[in-house]
């Protein structure tokens, strides 16, 4: 009962914490993800136009439906709105709280721990709370699209907390096959549930194997089945081979996607060990400071002491690693924990080159963090003093959330606070400046535009600094001096802008800097002679001859910029050849065909793009195209 | 039980809203093939007060007239728009209230069967039926509602005898089997093949009730039951036989227009019915539409080789169905699957139809469904820790579907759309590429549109004619004329004069010339050339149809000469045609042929008295005789 008014307690005190950061606005991918995604609350009243929403996110091979429906929900029914976004992020932050707690209280008493009942509900209530309230959440709470992260999390609870519920009483009682059939099959819901809300809650699998082999051991109705334990020692491994297989089946894939961030598979795997203590460093030590929604900052190691902390880092994991199977007998609980929050980091901290490192990737391995200190501290710790203990831990806890939390409640803060602890991370510069530089459109004060202006143009020529390549920073400068300063030679910029073209390794986000490139030169500001333009075109597509993104960028200059639509259905063309599995130029392509009155043309380009893709949003796009 | 029974509601209204929120962007969608002409003819009639009736009374498609159907097409011009859209919504309506029916058909039917958890059962059947992508075809394509309320009253009927036989009841005195027999005579007068709901209630009765009520007393109401049944049966036999031995020669002849023999239909049938059920049971999207003419019939027992698998695959379903039927728990699968094969007896065996149409499943899906349902059912009843896993084989089927036929209904919704997806889905189908080269003359690419009439010369090399009038309507819709050096190069074979289609064709292509659909055409230039070409040939070979064309094309040119001779010509190979009489009396008052206008007004004054004119042709004949006195 204690534990329950706690619970209320918490829940009243999140709330409070998260308050302030739930009116900032949408931020980094929640911007593409769900501002600009037209699926998303397109036509409420049809159906079909909900599918088209649940099916509308490129992240991930699932396109992950179960989160979409959670934002098609809310902005079908209220709209764009990150106020809401963030306070639903919330709600499912406590309900994962709360689920984590109940799971805790199980499992804390399973006989391989044997708590008591009330030591298991104070320790269970105490991770939950450090979970809770750990200021490191926050970038996964209050980034909106990052519900996907946080349904996996519950499903993947929910999922932990049925298996030890019945798992619990099955170690003494026989199941009945109704109850075993009933349990598997919910298992098997929820397990799709994770992995259809991100793809990372197949790890749900490992992690039951995990409980399974160093909670349960293999017990099931008062006898011991070794071959179950071993069976899931082994499931515990799945990760591993997994990432194995990818690397073995994919290498092409992995190699391509390693060059965007230009980083080899080594390189990443010896940085991500430095990387996960520095999630751990995060979580048990949170100075905000250090926290950011980029960390792009950090330092690949190029080897095993570039820096020195690759090796030690390593070398800490493998101790850690030895330590638990040393002591896994004694302290099953301690191995659980460590091999819980690898296990959670096993698909976005290994192999596949994603971006480095992100704090919403330990919002579920946190759970281990949290528990470990309960694990390690509670018996040792006076009954009488451990709420004081756990005040005194909390309360740090509590004023870096809540300043955190104050800080996202601003983008400009946010930014300026990230740029302060973090000025090398190229990212954080890049979306400071472009904030600055929307800002100055905004503000009506004209000493206060200029100052935003000027401020802009200044990051982005320090992030030209960072990286002379960085091809969305030289199409800001272009538009900022071409708008701002007609007066400033843009030659410098063109120079560079064309040496990028030559020499940047491409990344899939640069189309974004293109199309930014085209509206500038749409609407006046940027005036490229046409030659510079082709040349820096050519350039790239000598490099990418695959990329559809080059051919449609010029398609659309010529149709849009110059009002040369033959010249532009020619490259349209060629956009659709180079890659007929994208449907964007043939969108373009019937655009160009419409604006010259050849409807029967643009049915045609509409056709054969529904012969090669003919899923729903296909079909609801090319009508409302078609004439 | 008042909370289950609000719940089973409760759940079956969420059910139907959710079906035609799925289908409600189909409503919006094309008028195809058969409905033009099927609506302006209901237009037509019912904007002049007092030929309502013939709508009903002269339908020409089908032996019956169809008048249930045509009845609900005037309603739809009554109560709705009028217009496609309307009768859309009208074939959606019907959709759901058959819906309703296979609810209640599958309820009585587990509970005759005693089935545990039969509302749930039943809500599975009426909910992977409601949303069967196989059926969208149907409830879409407006002509198709002669399938649909040859189902709704079958299914009532199916209903009404349960209700009757009830409890191991079969009372006389009960009107439900009175109500029984009438939906089975309005089912049949809503379309003919509605004639298999009588052994689907002889089936019904001997595989489910009759074993429900045994033992039975001798000479008792049930034992009649059953004589009657299994007399019922032997008629069925006796009159299937007689049927071949007095009309084999007829029914080999209705092979002529076919590029497929006896042999061969019922070779590819089997193939057919199994494609069907995979289509019914995990939709293969890319499978569906409406243009399935260049099925590949099978000319052999190897060619292509699954026909024999198919038809050994069959030979196993049948004798495993009666098996079933043995066996309590596993009756439903074994009548599902009956009920299925004979739902498909009709349009699935020795009649010369086409291959291939998804709504022909309309009624037979309800078997395969129950059956899928039941075998789940006799699982669960054998093994309780399936339960769940049942359920969610369901559900899984029952999503795919869901998703593909909310893909259908987008499709449907737009008649471009429907058109470029047809022509991607069926390359090889002649319709298809026709259908879609005059979307693209209606869009003014006569050259975009040409070539797709090209594609289908090359697919039907032998079609000649007929792709001459397809390339003509290319250039009137494309072009608002049919270039003289087009229709100068017409050549027809004795080939044409046979080709139905071109008779069909020709007829349309006439209509349109004179609705003004290609006003720069030369229309004089045009009649002559084509009538020289009629003219040419061995009259015997010409069809009514043909000359009916140049007639009508030639009174819209006001030269009454050529007209009366199109019309004589009719006439002698088709002397009891009304309509031609008609025309001639029209034509011969004008130009003034006293004998032949004597003629066509004894014939017609005959036809009236014997009561053979419709209320059209009776005010017809009125006001031509009128005028001519005047």
């Amino acid at each position: 009962m204690i534990e329950h008014r706690w619970l209320w307690v918490a829940a009243l005190l999140c709330l409070l914490l998260y308050l302030p950061g739930l009116f900032g606005p949408f931020t980094f991918d929640s911007v593409i993800a769900l501002v600009r995604n037209p699926a998303l609350g397109a036509d409420p009243g049809s159906f079909q136009a909900w599918l088209v929403a649940l099916d509308s996110s490129s992240a991930g091979p699932t396109g992950r439906p179960v989160s979409m429906l959670s934002f098609a929900l809310s902005h079908g029914l209220i709209g764009h709105s990150a106020l809401l976004e963030k306070s639903v992020n919330l709600v499912i932050h406590m309900l994962a709280a709360l689920v984590l707690y109940q799971w805790l209280r199980l499992l804390l008493r399973t006989p391989a721990l044997g708590w008591s009942e009330e030591q298991a509900g104070q320790g269970a209530l105490a991770a939950g709370l450090l979970w809770l309230l750990n200021p490191m959440q926050l970038s996964t709470v209050l980034y909106s699209v990052q519900r996907m992260e946080q349904l996996s999390a519950l499903f993947t609870l929910l999922a932990l907390y049925l298996y030890t519920r019945h798992r619990s009483r099955w170690l003494e009682q026989t199941a009945s096959a109704v109850e075993l059939s009933r349990t598997l099959f919910l298992l098997v819901l929820l397990t799709l549930a994770a992995v259809l809300s991100k793809e990372d809650g197949i790890l749900l699998l490992p992690l039951l194997a995990l409980m399974e082999a160093l909670l349960f051991r293999g017990r099931y109705a008062g006898r011991r089945l070794p071959w179950l334990q071993w069976l899931a020692g082994i499931a515990c491994l799945a990760p591993l081979v997994g990432v194995a297989l990818v690397a073995l089946a994919e290498p092409a894939w992995l190699q391509q996607r390693s060059s965007w961030r230009g980083i080899a598979s080594d390189e990443r795997l010896l940085t991500q060990a430095r990387v996960l203590w520095h999630y751990v460093s995060l979580f048990y030590w949170p100075d905000i400071g250090r926290m950011s929604l980029f960390h792009d900052d950090i330092a690949i190691s190029r080897g095993w002491l570039q820096p020195w902390t690759t090796a030690t880092a390593v070398a800490g994991w493998l101790t850690l690693v030895a330590v638990s199977l040393a002591t896994v007998k004694r302290q099953p609980l301690f191995a659980f924990c460590v091999g819980f929050f690898l296990i959670t980091h096993a698909i976005e901290s290994s192999v596949i080159p994603l971006d480095l490192a992100y704090e919403h990737r330990s919002y579920l391995g946190n759970a281990a963090l949290a528990l470990l200190p309960v694990f390690l501290l509670y018996p040792r710790v006076p009954a009488a003093s451990r709420p004081v203990v756990l005040a005194i831990v909390l309360l740090p806890l509590c004023v870096a959330l809540g300043l955190r939390s104050v800080q996202w409640g601003n983008e400009l803060r946010l930014y300026e606070a990230q740029l302060r602890h973090h000025p090398q991370s190229e990212h954080t510069v890049y979306y400071y400046a472009n904030l600055r530089m929307r800002l100055a459109d905004e503000v009506e004060d004209l000493a206060a535009s200029q100052q935003h202006v000027l401020a802009a143009r200044r990051y982005f020529e320090y992030l030209l600094e960072l990286d002379p390549h960085h091809l969305p920073a030289l199409v800001s400068l272009l538009y900022v001096d071409s708008r701002w300063f007609p007066a400033m030679s843009r030659e410098p910029t063109l120079e560079a802008l064309q040496r990028a073209a030559e020499e940047r390794v491409m990344e899939p986000s640069d189309g974004n800097a293109l199309e930014f490139l085209n509206r500038c030169l749409l609407a006046g500001y940027c005036e490229i002679p046409e030659e510079r333009l082709l040349a820096m075109v050519s350039a790239l597509r000598s490099r990418y001859p695959d990329n559809p993104a080059y051919p449609a960028f010029l398609a659309r200059y010529y149709g849009e910029v110059r009002g040369d639509l033959a010249r532009a259905i020619m490259l349209s063309r060629e956009a659709i050849d180079s890659r007929p599995t994208h449907p964007t130029g043939y969108y373009q392509l019937a655009s160009w065909y419409l604006a010259q009155g050849h409807k029967a043309g643009a049915a045609a380009v509409l056709g054969e793009l529904l012969e090669q893709d003919g899923d729903l949003a296909a079909l609801r796009s090319a009508g409302q195209v078609l004439p | 039980m008042i909370r289950t029974q609000v719940r089973t509601g409760a759940l079956l209204l969420g059910l139907l809203l959710l079906t035609g929120w799925i289908y409600w962007p189909g409503l919006a969608g094309p008028i195809l093939l058969d409905d033009a002409a099927n609506l302006e003819r209901v237009q037509a009639l019912v904007a002049k007060e007092g030929f309502a009736v013939d709508v009903l009374t002269d339908n020409p498609s089908g032996p019956l007239g169809r008048p249930v159907s045509m009845a609900s097409f005037m309603l739809d011009l009554y109560l709705l728009d009028g217009g496609i859209w309307g009768a859309k919504f009208s074939n959606l309506l019907i959709h759901l209230l058959t819906g309703v029916l296979v609810w209640l058909f599958s309820l009585q039917l587990f509970t005759a069967l005693g089935l545990q958890r039969r509302r749930e059962c039943a809500l599975w059947v009426a909910a992977m039926w409601l949303l069967a992508p196989l059926l969208v075809s149907t409830t879409l394509y407006m002509v198709q509602r002669m399938a649909q309320l040859a189902t709704l009253f079958s299914l009532m009927s199916l209903c009404a005898y349960l209700r009757w036989r009830r409890d191991g009841r079969a009372e006389w005195r009960s009107p439900w089997w009175a109500l029984a027999l009438i939906s089975v005579v309005l089912a049949i007068l809503s379309k003919e093949n509605a004639v298999l709901a009588l052994p689907l209630l002889v089936l019904l009765e001997l595989a489910v009730l009759q074993p429900r009520d045994h033992p039975r007393q001798q000479g008792g109401p049930i034992d009649r039951l059953l004589k009657l049944h299994l007399a019922l049966v032997a008629l069925g036999l006796v009159t299937v036989l007689a049927y071949l031995l007095l009309f084999y020669d007829s029914l080999l002849a209705g092979y002529g227009i076919r590029e497929f023999s006896l042999g061969e239909r019922l070779l590819t049938q089997p193939r057919v019915l199994w494609h069907y059920l995979a289509q019914l049971l995990w939709v293969d999207g890319d499978a569906l539409g409406l243009y399935h003419d260049a099925y590949h019939y099978s000319t052999g027992l190897t060619r292509p080789g699954t026909t024999l698998w198919a038809l050994l695959g069959w030979g196993l379903v049948v004798p495993a169905a009666l098996l079933a039927l043995r066996f309590q728990r596993w009756r439903g699968v074994g009548f599902g699957l009956l009920f299925f094969l004979v739902g498909h007896v009709l349009e699935g065996s020795i009649f010369p139809l086409e291959l291939y149409f998804e709504h022909r499943n309309y009624l037979p899906a309800v078997g395969l469904f129950v059956a899928l349902v039941t075998a789940l059912a006799a699982v669960v009843a054998n093994f309780p820790a399936a339960l769940y896993w049942s359920r969610g084989v369901l559900a899984v089927l029952l999503l795919h579907a869901l998703l593909a036929t909310a893909v259908e209904t987008q499709i449907w919704s737009n008649g471009r759309m429907f058109h470029l997806v047809a022509e991607s889905r069926f390359p090889d189908s002649v319709r298809a590429n026709e259908g879609l080269a005059l979307e693209m003359a209606a869009l003014g690419d006569a050259a975009l549109a040409l070539d797709y009439v090209a594609r289908v010369e090359a697919l039907d090399p032998e079609g000649g004619f007929r792709h001459r009038l397809t390339e003509a309507m290319v250039y009137c819709r494309a072009e608002g004329r049919i270039p003289d050096e087009t229709f100068l190069a017409w050549e027809m074979s004795e080939d044409d004069f046979r080709d139905r289609l071109v008779n069909e064709n020709s007829y349309n292509l006439a209509r349109k010339l004179i609705g003004g659909a290609c006003p720069g055409t030369d229309l004089v230039a045009l009649a002559d050339h084509w009538g020289g070409l009629v003219l040419r040939a061995d009259r015997q070979k010409v069809t009514p149809k043909l000359f009916l064309s140049l007639a009508i094309l030639e009174n819209h040119l006001q030269r009454y000469e050529q007209a009366l001779y199109y019309v004589n010509r009719l006439l002698q190979r088709s002397p009891n045609d009304l309509r031609a009489q008609m025309m001639r009396l029209y034509f011969a008052a004008n130009l003034g042929r006293s004998a032949d206008y004597e003629d066509s007004l004894a014939a017609l004054t005959r036809a009236r008295d014997e009561g053979r004119l419709n209320a059209q042709e009776r005010y017809n004949l009125e006001v031509l005789t009128g005028e001519a006195m005047e």
